[in-house]
């Protein structure tokens, strides 16, 4: 602090220089009596405040010390600081690298979909594709509080960001709570999606080059196991939808059939169908018989007499036909007092029948569906492909000394003479 | 009064406060009273890059473009517009202004400093007021205004401001020592609009458009309001302390600009 007025007294030629340029110009413009009056008082004060401290901040009197203690407190130190800071206390920090990209078979490729999508991302414009959402998922995680505490149960933070040697500045404050944690984790992480490929690029900052590659490796770990959690669940979602309805599809099958066989075993006919064509057949051949036997008959009793043994015989034969015949049309058809009647049955069996067709149908579809969502899943499962994994750096990357030795004395230098040049706007009107 | 100062001795600092005070004070008045014609005439500088919102907003709405985030398109490219208004029409009122008001250079205590930061004042005023306007139409519509992150919106709004001043004193000074400079930076204005990323997302683009457009600063504001708006937007461009930086460089340039031609060019 002693320093600061030697030095101010020191260089008067530059103060003047930078505050004289201003005036006289403001002079030669405006009012011719100002100048020498300001350069007279100019003299008197560095005379007057030798050793001491400047009153007041805008006196016009005082205005080149003034800016020039402004300057000295303003950017010199500061930067001086800076670069300092940079030069010989700022620990080195390492980048690691990795590169992924988060791969999702492709969608369903059918013609129609085909052109949706073309006339979707024309009248879209330049929206982000779905190909990249992955990749944002997994770049949201890396940057979240779950991400820390997931990496953290790999990797003990506290003592990566925190080995002794480090400076004071960039290192993890001590006992750090959650939160600063996690906004210190933000701080040495990039991560960044480029737009049109997807590809995901992390890149983590430590104090160790082995530090480094360790937390890029955890970052992909952790990256890996979320992706695989995000395409088990689609997997899973999509297939239990399926299963659930293949296994109530086979529930109906096994019913239909438990429904047929019991009813085959109450009716102890394997199939009425075949009973019944069974049954007419017979029927059928009984007729013809009859017919013949008839026939036969009415030729006999020409020749015969009525009741001569032959033709008794065949009456005989003939009624007995008669008999199974009316039996067997009792049993195709409900004109006998028989309550279950061959058609009665057939009507019954062919409704289970077409229970049983509809619900093997049904099965089939659900199969069918349960095959195509598996097939869907498959396609719509996520990977991450590591295509340049974590490498051990070997320079230190960070702090960019050179160059933030240049950026932060500008930057200062910027809004001092933003607040210098202001201040001498303001005093312009008393010129 | 300075006069009488000077000779009296040094002026203290509330006799100089109040100078630039007065100095001000009575440049915004003739500004709010004049530039329309009329008092209430200022109430067009706010309904022009209102309006100008409005028209764009509804044009958007009405073809039915595609919202790329949040629920609504309304205030998708109300957040996209309303930065580069911002900056725009306050840089450009600031250049028309100090031509405007040049003729007051011949009194003395009225530097071009006084003009812009006069300017600077009023264009403030216009900016809030526009943002409360849009902010009413968007109750009124329904429209639910609330940023994910207020102070980052507000921060955005604050960005794109110090941007419009720092072009705005940047080219002031140049259309002072080129006259036709005016209509080269209105003119140009239409190029930033197109390439400001409010028509597209610009981490979308090719990485090589991408690294010329990073250059672009009404492109940071877009996208900072943007990131400020929609929880889920995450700019792959904006870098804050670049707006932040060329804001500053370009008042602090304007102002280097203006005190070393100060006298050679800017009465002339």
């Amino acid at each position: 602090m002693n320093d600061q007025p030697t030095t101010v007294s020191e260089t008067p030629t530059a103060s003047d220089i930078v505050a004289g340029a201003g005036a006289s110009k403001g002079a030669l413009a405006k009012s011719d009596g100002g100048r020498p009056q300001r350069g007279g008082g100019m003299i008197q004060v560095r005379q007057g405040t030798r050793g001491l401290i400047p009153a007041g901040l805008f006196d016009v009197a005082r205005k080149v010390p003034i800016l020039w203690a402004s300057f000295i407190l303003g950017v010199v130190i500061p930067s001086l600081g800076a670069v300092l800071y940079l030069a010989f206390i700022a620990s080195d920090q390492y980048v690691a690298e990795a590169r992924l990209s988060v791969r999702a078979a492709p969608m369903d490729r059918t013609p129609g979909a085909g052109a949706a999508n073309a006339l979707a991302k024309l009248s879209a414009g330049a929206l982000p594709q779905l190909a990249d959402q992955d990749a944002h998922i997994v770049a949201e995680y890396l940057r979240s509080r779950a991400a820390v505490e997931d990496i953290g149960r790999m990797l003990d933070l506290n003592t990566i960001f925190r080995r002794p040697g480090l400076d004071f500045w960039a290192r993890l404050k001590e006992e750090p709570r959650a939160e600063e944690l996690h906004s210190y984790w933000s701080k040495m992480l990039r991560t960044s999606v480029d737009g049109p490929s997807g590809i995901l690029t992390i890149s983590i900052r430590a104090f160790r080059p082995e530090d480094a590659r360790a937390l890029a490796e955890a970052c992909v770990r952790v990256s890996e196991d979320l992706v695989n959690r995000i395409s088990e669940r689609a997997r899973t979602d999509a297939v239990r939808k399926a299963e659930e309805e293949v296994r109530r599809a086979d529930g109906l099958v096994q019913q239909a059939l438990r429904d047929l066989r019991a009813f085959r075993d109450k009716e102890g006919i394997l199939d009425p169908g075949a009973a019944a064509s069974a049954t007419s057949q017979l029927l059928l051949g009984v007729i013809s018989e009859r017919g013949k036997l008839q026939t036969d008959m009415f030729v006999m009793s020409r020749a015969l007499a009525s009741n001569a043994p032959t033709v008794k015989a065949l009456k005989d034969r003939i009624d007995a036909m008669d008999s199974q015949i009316e039996q067997l049309r009792g049993e195709l058809t409900n004109k006998s007092e028989q309550a279950r009647t061959l058609s009665a049955a057939l009507v019954r069996f062919e409704q289970l029948e077409i229970q049983r067709i509809f619900a093997e149908k049904l099965f089939a579809m659900a199969q069918g569906g349960l095959e195509r969502a598996r097939m869907r899943a498959q396609q719509q499962q996520v990977y991450l492909t590591v295509f340049v994994p974590p490498y051990l750096p070997e320079e230190a990357r960070y702090p960019e000394r050179l160059a933030m030795s240049l950026v932060i004395p500008l930057g200062l230098m910027v809004l001092w003479s933003i607040f210098a040049l202001t201040g001498l706007a303001i005093e312009d009107h008393l010129t | 009064m300075t006069r009488e100062a000077l000779t009296l001795g040094r002026p203290s600092l509330g006799e100089i406060l109040r100078a630039q005070r007065n100095v001000l004070a009575a440049l915004i008045l003739r500004d709010v009273k004049t530039r329309f014609g009329s008092a209430p005439g200022f109430l067009i500088a706010i309904a022009w890059p209102l309006s100008h919102i409005f028209i764009l907003v509804g044009l958007n709405v009405v073809l039915g473009r595609l919202v790329p985030y949040g629920e609504s398109a309304v205030l998708w490219f109300s957040v996209s517009m309303t930065p580069f208004m911002i900056a725009s029409y306050t840089s450009r009122f600031m250049v028309i202004g100090l031509v405007l008001n040049r003729p007051l250079l011949v009194f003395p205590i009225i530097s071009v400093f006084d003009i812009l930061l006069s300017r600077v004042l009023i264009e403030m005023i216009v900016a809030a007021c526009v943002v409360c306007c849009l902010v009413l139409t968007m109750l009124c519509l329904d429209v639910d205004f609330m940023p994910a992150n207020i102070s980052m919106a507000v921060a955005a709004l604050g960005g794109a401001l110090l941007l419009g001043v720092g072009l705005g004193i940047l080219n002031a000074i140049i259309a002072m020592i080129i006259p036709q400079w005016v209509t080269v930076y209105s003119l140009s204005n239409i190029f930033f609009w197109m390439t400001s990323g409010v028509y597209f997302i610009p981490g979308a683009l090719d990485p090589q458009i991408r690294s010329y457009l990073y250059f672009h600063p009404f492109m940071h504001c877009t996208e900072w309001l943007r990131e400020a708006y929609f929880g889920g937007y995450h700019s792959a461009l904006l870098d804050k302390s670049y707006l932040l930086g060329w804001g500053l460089a370009a008042i602090s340039s304007g102002l280097v600009v203006e005190r070393l031609l100060r006298g050679r060019v800017l009465l002339a």
